[in-house]
């Protein structure tokens, strides 16, 4: 198995089910909507700038290059 | 506009760092501060906000946790992929870890710069639209 054909594809859904979202079919809400939910909650906003910034460091403070 | 050029300007200088050097964690900070910041004087972090929760309401109307069935079955995926891919030592050809894909979108420095560019909108887009909410008088 190769998994980043598995990432890819998980990409591909991620943009399948927000863009059927954003098109309105079904009930499924829009990725914003979801962070929107969570966000309703003191601990939930500040979870969601910690992995804000988990991401941020992780991207560009600790980012090996392939090969190296 | 200015904040968009000053965004990519920065990016570009911070982008351009080596990683794991004491630059690099000084430059990924600063929008951290600015950020908790910014989100701290839009009244984010405190309970006495009444708006704030409204806001978060008003986007979320409708949101039940049948309806993000979806998004749910991507998260545990996602959770899945990447423990297996940690489990097998996080630079697996077979299964890779998720930083382990994205380290080939770092390659280049205009790669880097986007991609920075884009964390920062992604940081900023909930502020930007608390505050559009607050002056159309949706309080």
């Amino acid at each position: 198995m190769n998994g980043t054909l598995v990432w890819l594809a998980l990409l591909g859904l991620s943009i399948l089910v927000e863009l059927r979202a954003r098109l309105g079919a079904g009930r499924t809400p829009t990725l914003g909507r979801v962070g929107a939910a969570i966000a309703t909650s003191l601990g939930g906003r500040i979870l969601l700038l910690l992995l804000w910034m988990f991401a941020g460091l992780h991207l560009f403070s600790r980012y090996t290059l392939p090969g190296h | 506009m200015v904040a968009g050029i000053v965004t990519v300007a920065y990016a570009w200088w911070a982008t351009g760092v080596s990683p794991f050097t004491a630059a690099s964690y000084v430059l990924s900070a600063v929008p951290w501060a600015i950020a908790i910041a910014a989100y701290a004087s839009a009244g984010y972090f405190t309970l006495r906000r009444g708006d704030v929760v409204a806001y978060f309401r008003y986007r979320a109307l409708g949101v039940t946790r049948r309806s993000t069935t979806a998004w749910l079955v991507v998260a545990a995926a996602v959770v899945s992929l990447e423990s297996v891919g940690l489990a097998l030592g996080g630079r697996s050809d077979r299964v890779p870890t998720l930083s382990a894909v994205v380290d080939h979108l770092l390659v280049t420095h205009i790669g880097r710069c986007a991609l920075f560019c884009a964390w920062v909108a992604v940081g900023a887009w909930p502020l930007i639209r608390l505050r559009r909410w607050r002056s159309n008088g949706m309080v």
